[in-house]
């Protein structure tokens, strides 16, 4: 069994963001949800993470803008991945600039989620 | 007559005749008036010799004094019948001897003034005094006077057979301008007639024909060389229109294609944009589908009868979304004719809102009395309503306000029938106000942006309309209006 992590997830989209939670929390990892950027910041304010999960395309602020935010929150050992249904090379490349190690495709296989979600930083 | 002047011919025959009628008028005028005096001149002389013969014959009655015998030597002056009076004054004042013609009364008139021999012309008198002369000595004066009824017989028959001759001279006159003037008009007329086929048919390309060298034939020669030019300018414009007409269709045809491909462009732009943010809206349903999927294996292994449940439901909510993004895509994106029939709004709508689903905290008031027909796709007007009603419901779900509620009005204004659907949710900021109607604009988490977009096509296909009023206060009010003009609304007061 992996070493128990923990986990943002940055998701509008309730369901989406419910289907994550539940193999994370099975295998007994802690898992926090944000629905908008600004929930995430406030998060990342108290808290630190080893993975944070964010999709790119959501109301009020983008995936990316929040991760330049938080990105400065939390501690520098911190992995972020993206999800988004887009696929926009322009968008990824700002995306990778900005600090993301891996842009998930959405739908994406879990197995691959829970890779970069158990995977131990380097 | 004044028609009949308008001709040239015309007007040269009277003009000509009236020149004619002027000159042998004044020409006859001018013989008789020489002749009269020639024959006064000729009756003073007869009149003198007479007066100077019988004066002479008087010589021994006067100076003998005799007056009747005198007077019997003057008989002889009937001789002359147009002679009215002789008189012999001796001395110079005194009447001494006196003729008159039968049944003529005596005229004491005064003597036309010396020297004599004198002669004096009135109307109806030629009158005559002479010196009766004897031995170098004036011995009395010798009157006579003429009624000169031969000169006037003579004038009237003059006079009588002046008009013949004037008439004569018309005649002559008339027959030789027919001739004449033939050469004169006829290249007149001709020049008309080419003129006014010219101006009739447009036809540049004529000419007159020249028939006589005069100035007529400068006439011909300038009338045909201004056609000539007319006509030269007018192919020059011909051409130059020509020229210009198929500049303009090669330029209006580069506009098209020019357009054609904008358009073209655009459409491509708009799918493209279309594309990614479809794919991207159905993706995530898809991701959570998929998710449910592998959390359902987990939920089995397991055997978490709750978790299965659960897993299920996500499943089958995210199938329903993404039905509802197909279906929204269809609606916008359909194009096809009006499938049109008579519908009676209030109960039309009335039935649309009873088979809606309404969340249990949102109150819906109706006033539906609007009594109004219209003609229009019911299909389509339906989904335009909904999407409408829907749009309410969502902004509703998250507003914390006490008591939620939708409005559904149905009334006549003017020559518009308004569906008016209001709610009293937070309302739409000023900033996206402008664009809510935009395809592909959406502020929510679910949507791909077309409802409203659909909203508004559908009644821009009925000639009609979506209004957004939102008030600052909050609340959203949306008015859809169809005009009557395509309806045959049965209208009612409100």
């Amino acid at each position: 069994m992996p070493t128990e992590r923990k986990i943002l997830i940055v998701e509008d989209d309730v369901d989406f963001a419910g289907t994550l939670t539940l193999p994370l929390e099975m295998r007994h990892h802690s898992v926090q949800i944000a629905y908008n950027g600004f929930e995430a910041i406030r998060i990342s304010q108290d808290q630190a993470f080893d993975v944070c999960f964010l999709d790119i395309k959501m109301p009020g602020m983008t995936g990316i803008e929040c991760l330049r935010k938080i990105k400065e929150l939390l501690p520098a050992t911190t992995r972020f991945v993206m999800m988004t249904g887009f696929r926009d090379e322009a968008l990824f490349e700002e995306a990778r600039q900005a600090g993301a190690r891996e842009i998930l495709l959405k739908p994406f296989k879990m197995a691959e989620f829970l890779r970069w979600a158990e995977e131990l930083s380097d | 007559m004044i028609l009949q002047l308008t001709k040239i011919r015309t007007k040269l025959t009277a003009l000509l005749l009236l020149s004619s009628l002027v000159a042998t008028s004044i020409a006859s005028g001018a013989l008789s008036l020489y002749w009269v005096s020639l024959r006064l001149t000729a009756l003073g002389d007869d009149l003198e010799t007479t007066a100077n013969a019988l004066g002479k014959t008087c010589h021994a009655t006067i100076a003998f004094n005799v007056p009747e015998e005198t007077n019997r030597l003057l008989l002889t002056l009937k001789r002359k019948p147009t002679v009215v009076q002789a008189r012999i004054l001796a001395p110079e004042t005194q009447t001494f001897a006196e003729y008159l013609r039968d049944g003529q009364p005596a005229v004491d008139a005064a003597l036309p003034p010396p020297p004599y021999p004198a002669r004096r012309v009135g109307w109806n008198s030629l009158e005559v005094v002479t010196e009766i002369v004897r031995d170098g000595e004036r011995i009395g004066l010798f009157y006579v006077r003429d009624d000169m009824a031969t000169i006037w017989s003579s004038l009237s028959a003059l006079l009588l057979v002046i008009p013949l001759v004037v008439l004569g001279a018309l005649g002559v006159t008339y027959a030789a301008m027919r001739r004449l003037q033939r050469g004169m008009t006829l290249p007149i007329t001709a020049l008309a007639e080419t003129a006014a086929q010219v101006s009739q048919g447009r036809n540049y390309a004529l000419r007159a024909e020249k028939q006589s060298p005069d100035e007529i034939g400068e006439l011909t020669d300038a009338f045909n060389t201004m056609l000539g030019e007319i006509e030269a300018g007018n192919t020059a414009l011909e051409n130059y229109h020509n020229r210009l007409e198929a500049l303009v269709q090669e330029r209006t045809a580069a506009l098209h294609q020019a357009q054609e491909q904008l358009v073209q462009k655009e459409r491509l732009a708009v799918l493209g944009q279309l594309t990614a943010t479809v794919s991207h809206e159905l993706r995530n349903p898809m991701g959570s589908i998929s998710n449910a999927l592998f959390n359902l294996q987990l939920a089995l292994e397991a055997d978490r009868r709750d978790l299965v449940d659960s897993s299920l439901s996500v499943a089958n909510r995210n199938v329903e979304r993404c039905d509802r993004i197909i279906g929204e895509l269809l609606d916008y994106s359909r194009k096809g004719k009006l499938v049109e029939r008579e519908i009676e709004v209030d109960p039309w709508l009335q039935e649309l809102l009873e088979e809606m689903i309404w969340p249990a905290q949102i109150r819906l008031h109706t006033d539906l009395r609007s009594g109004a027909c219209f003609h229009g796709d019911g299909d389509r007007l339906r989904r335009a309503v909904l999407n409408v009603i829907i749009n309410a419901q969502q902004a509703l779900q998250d507003a914390e306000i006490p008591e939620k509620t939708v409005q559904v009005i149905t009334r006549v204004v003017g020559d518009r029938l308004h569906i008016v659907i209001e709610d009293n949710g937070p309302g739409i900021p000023e900033e996206l106000r402008g664009r809510i109607f935009e395809p592909l604009f959406s502020t929510k988490v679910y949507g791909i942006g077309l409802g409203m977009a659909a909203v508004e096509e559908i009644m821009r296909c009925h000639d009609g309309g979506v209004e957004l009023h939102s008030p600052e206060g909050g609340g959203c009010r949306f008015i859809l209006w169809i005009p009557f003009k395509t309806t045959h609304g049965a209208k009612n007061a409100d």
